[in-house]
């Protein structure tokens, strides 16, 4: 069992956007798409200071991640023995509900493939190497590791402190990728890009309208056959007689 | 028999009940039987597939521990997709065959009589709830070949159907953009829920309802008694004994020329390469399975044979050829459901010689052509059709070979066919 997570210092970060390369050299993302990003911020006025930052963002792998139960038939899923949020290609759709539920608008429908992309903390070379954008973070900004395992480098990092996620009160699903710095330069980030609570029409309507009529509307017609068939039993089966 | 044709149905003297209890009439043709049973299977493994899909804990309608029994059954969620998928495919495929090729003799009557209500059928259902709910004793209002009941359920199928069909291909090949594809899931979901609605009532009458027990042989064997048409569908009973507003008979159809025979080829060739990449092919198919069956008595001696050796991997049978080989049944089961009037078995052969030298010959014949597939590196439908397709130049010189040669032992032969 483990638990991973990321810490990406906005002290250390320059805003080079070589994590987003690496990325994309490693997995091949089509043309403007993108499974980690850097958004420049500012300069701007935040609470009376100046703030020039950048929003290295991607998938939080959260605790409790939106698009879990936004997907219909499971290929998204949370992974027991490594916390990660992962997708199983064959089982997607391609539909996009999962896309739609992420506050952080960190999926994405691969045009190519046409399923559901996004990072998943580079899980094909865990155990090997670091991620494609930790390894290749020119100030090592970005480190990665187990949350649970005390002597992680991820967890002797956050123990020094000045440690944020990206959430509000409204929307907290429990990021597990951490962020490092001033606390200006987050509230910027959130003030930005702030998490989204999102559901989408037609999965508000299955999961509301469409689900219990059908359950009600089925089950009612199955019950009243039923019972039909009981009264059926008790006056006695008899072959069609004249109708006269 | 009464010879006045009534509006509403009288009862019957127990000798007239007698005499129709005996004649039997028609009620559905092969094909809708057929069709029928089809559809059980394709609704059972589809709604079983399409439930054990739906596991999300926002959308999900039916409890885990079913889903779990399905998931056990297929193995991997993976495998339900691909056979919900297949499954619909075909599906579709029939249902779209039963529409062109029956459009004019069994759909387009079918659809006519169920979309054009009657006062009958309206007081059909309130005499039908007032038999079920109130407990009355009633008289039924005389019914076409559908009841009102029937008709209503008809309706919903009918419309859903296509939408199911529609929406299925839009999420199983992403036909349009995600943002329609959610919309495209919750329309399927939805049409297949109110199909589900009547289907347990249908059931229910079909299975265990008494009176219309009836009902449910004719839909195996196609004719119910003339005492059942009377009473059930007293309207399709008169039409059928008066011939009135019977459907005309239709003309013996012509045959298509040659030429349409071509054209679909061609265009069967066509969508093969654009949606496979591969060609037509035929012989590859009876080759793969000799190696597959001599593989599997001696797998070392086919290994070691320099031409069967070649072909010899860890599925010899695991090739698009080989699933080119079901076309063979396909086109056969297609001919004796569309051409059923001159479809027979039978040994063709000329006046001169007897049936066993003609199966003799056909052997040779089969032997040295079989052979020379393999030389050529392909068949008349992999050198000439998909080779000539493509521009190959050694389809072209097959082709004119294939003529030649064709010409040719058509002279030699000639007398076998006087």
């Amino acid at each position: 069992m483990a638990k991973y997570g990321m810490v990406i210092d906005l002290d250390r970060c320059v805003g080079c956007q070589a994590c987003m390369l690496a990325c994309k050299a490693q997995w091949q993302t089509p043309e403007d798409y993108f499974r980690t990003w850097v958004k420049h911020i500012g300069p701007i006025q935040h609470n009376d200071e100046l703030v020039l930052t950048s929003f290295v963002g991607q998938c939080n792998h959260c605790d409790n991640p939106p698009c879990v139960p936004a997907c219909p038939t499971q290929a998204t899923f949370k992974d027991t023995d490594t916390g990660i949020v992962l997708v199983n290609q064959e089982l997607c759709i391609g539909c996009g509900y999962c896309v739609e539920a992420c506050p952080y608008d960190a999926r994405f429908i691969n045009p190519v493939t046409q399923k559901v992309d996004k990072c998943d903390f580079c899980f094909p070379r865990l155990g090997r190497e670091e991620p494609a954008c930790v390894k290749t973070c020119i100030v090592s900004a970005k480190i990665f590791g187990d949350l649970e395992d005390s002597n992680s480098d991820i967890s002797k990092k956050l123990k020094t402190g000045n440690t944020f996620v990206i959430a509000t009160k409204k929307v907290n699903p429990g990021p597990n990728v951490y962020y490092k710095g001033r606390r200006k330069n987050v509230e910027a980030i959130i003030k930005t890009y702030p998490p989204k609570k999102k559901d989408t029409l037609p999965a508000k309507i299955w999961s509301n309208v469409l689900r219990p009529f059908v359950i009600l509307g089925a089950g009612a017609t199955f019950v009243g056959s039923l019972i039909a068939y009981m009264f059926q039993i008790n006056q006695g089966e008899k072959e069609e007689e004249n109708e006269e | 028999m009464r010879n006045e044709i009534l509006e509403q149905y009288l009862p019957l003297t127990p000798e007239e009940k007698e005499e129709l209890k005996n004649k039997k009439i028609k009620k559905h043709h092969v094909a809708t039987v057929f069709l029928h049973w089809f559809n059980l299977f394709v609704w059972i493994t589809e709604l079983i597939t399409g439930a054990a899909l739906i596991v999300s804990i926002n959308y999900r309608f039916i409890p885990k521990f079913l889903t779990d029994i399905v998931d056990g059954v297929y193995g991997t969620r993976a495998n339900i997709i691909k056979t919900h998928i297949f499954v619909g495919v075909i599906w579709a495929f029939v249902l779209i065959l039963y529409a062109l090729f029956g459009w004019r003799r069994y759909l387009k009557p079918t659809l006519k009589q169920i979309f054009f209500i009657t006062k009958d059928d309206i007081d059909w259902l309130k005499t039908k709830f007032e038999e079920v709910a109130l407990n009355k004793k009633v008289h039924y209002p005389p019914q076409d070949s559908y009841n009102g009941g029937q008709k209503l359920f008809a309706q919903v199928v009918a419309i859903m159907v296509p939408v199911i069909i529609v929406t299925g291909f839009i999420m199983a090949f992403h036909l349009l953009p995600p943002a329609l594809i959610r919309w495209a899931i919750i329309i399927h979901f939805g049409a297949v829920g109110l199909v589900v609605m009547g289907l347990s009532v249908h059931i229910y009458m079909a299975l265990l309802y008494p009176p219309e027990q009836e009902g449910f042989f004719g839909m195996i064997t196609g004719y119910i008694s003339e005492y059942f048409a009377y009473h059930h569908h007293y309207k399709f009973w008169r039409k059928k004994k008066k011939g009135l507003d019977a459907p005309p008979e239709l003309e013996p159809k012509k045959d298509w020329g040659p030429i349409f025979a071509g054209i679909f080829l061609g265009v069967v060739l066509f969508f093969s390469y654009y949606l496979t990449g591969f060609g037509l092919g035929a012989s590859g198919f009876f080759q793969r399975t000799l190696i597959a069956v001599l593989g599997a008595f001696a797998p070392e001696a086919v290994k070691a044979h320099p031409y069967m050796g070649h072909y010899w991997g860890v599925y010899p049978l695991w090739n698009f050829l080989v699933f080119m080989g079901f076309g063979l049944v396909g086109g056969t089961l297609a001919a004796m459901f569309f051409a059923h009037h001159k479809f027979r078995f039978r040994i063709e052969r000329g006046k001169n010689i007897t049936d066993i030298q003609r199966l003799v010959l056909s052997v040779i014949g089969g032997i040295i052509v079989g052979f020379a597939t393999r030389i050529a590196g392909g068949c008349t439908s992999s050198q000439a059709l998909s080779g000539g397709a493509v521009f190959s130049p050694s389809g072209w010189i097959f082709m004119l070979a294939l003529f030649a040669g064709g010409y040719l032992a058509a002279f030699i032969f000639r007398r076998f066919w006087k």
